[in-house]
């Protein structure tokens, strides 16, 4: 599947200002996920999205590895 | 201010208890002809110009009511303003903890790198069968009490929680599913706690993954295995026979439903 539509934004969250979140939609889903924070403390957006990509493909999948 | 519990009451206090949440105010806002039989019943106007005002069932359950009152005759013949001492009318009777009856599987599957991988899904309506395979069935879907939960106030019922080793890259899982519009809030910590065993587990719910769709909202935690293989989180570890959930259910093999409710889940 391509994943090439696929946009997060950076949210802060309700309880938590500290906290941000990777948020986005995908197939009517709202997904809200850590997103990954590079050694300046700025999110790193490849890689977050890659993180986004990841958690939808365990999401849809049945892997093997337990 | 509720109702007082003690002392001189007033039917316009009352009333205002009811219409603005402050019985001090005495305020009749308007309207005239205070029934004290309208204020009692849900289905009878709470004054002669105005409409009725339900009834808060739970407005006796506040701790600052000191009168004895329960509201448990309020609606019925003989009418007294007595039974309102103690009403809060704005009072909302939190629940922090479900209990769970769990449903319980256990497999054996082969590992990615040979040997047996021992797996299970424990909880209430768990959708997982702890196996990554779809070829397996789900546990039974257990029970919950008390199922409609939150912290300052109840966020809404919770549909599935459950703990379960996982497919993903190795891990194990618990998700947390409860009823409601889009909001990833509502608690900080969830605490699953063994009643018999006293063994819990505490997550906290900015480590989860948060999902929503069609009312639900789901808090998926991912745990490495060399973290959740062990206390606090397991007995046994993936590779052994009797590989199960330290907080969830009975039983370490098999399939079947718990014949207790042994899982508190509480929010805070």
């Amino acid at each position: 599947m391509s994943y090439s539509s696929l946009n997060f934004t950076i949210k802060v969250d309700e309880m938590d200002s500290n906290v941000k979140w990777a948020a986005f939609t995908w197939e009517n889903v709202y997904y809200e996920i850590s997103p990954i924070i590079d050694s300046e403390g700025n999110v790193d957006n490849t890689a977050t999205k890659q993180e986004c990509i990841d958690y939808l493909e365990y999401k849809k999948g049945w892997g093997d590895t337990v | 201010m509720p109702v007082p519990s003690t002392g001189a009451i007033t039917l316009r206090g009352i009333f205002s208890e009811k219409n603005e949440q402050d019985y001090a105010a005495q305020n009749e806002d308007g309207e005239s002809n205070i029934s004290l039989r309208g204020l009692s019943e849900n289905t009878i106007n709470d004054t002669g110009t105005g409409g009725d005002i339900t009834i808060n069932t739970d407005g006796w359950l506040a701790t600052t009511n000191t009168s004895g009152q329960t509201g448990s005759g309020i609606a019925g013949a003989p009418y007294s303003m007595s039974e309102f001492r103690g009403y809060d009318h704005d009072f909302v009777n939190v629940n922090t903890t479900a209990s769970v009856k769990s449903g319980y599987i256990h497999n054996v599957i082969q590992g990615p790198r040979g040997g047996n991988r021992y797996t299970f899904s424990k909880g209430y309506n768990s959708d997982d069968n702890g196996t990554g395979q779809p070829s397996y069935s789900t546990p039974p879907t257990g029970a919950i009490n008390n199922a409609t939960i939150g912290v300052t106030a109840n966020i809404g019922a919770c549909n599935m929680v459950f703990a379960s080793t996982s497919s993903f890259l190795g891990a194990g899982r618990y998700e947390l599913e409860i009823a409601g519009t889009n909001s990833n809030s509502g608690f900080t910590t969830v605490t699953f706690t063994h009643t018999s065993l006293n063994n819990s587990v505490s997550l906290n719910r900015t480590a989860a993954n948060y999902t929503y769709a069609n009312g639900r909202r789901k808090w998926e935690w991912l745990i490495a295995l060399q973290t959740f293989n062990g206390s606090p989180h397991t007995y046994g570890s993936v590779t052994s026979s009797g590989y199960t959930s330290r907080v969830f259910g009975d039983y370490n093999t098999g399939t079947g439903t718990d014949p207790n409710f042994r899982t508190n889940v509480v929010l805070s």
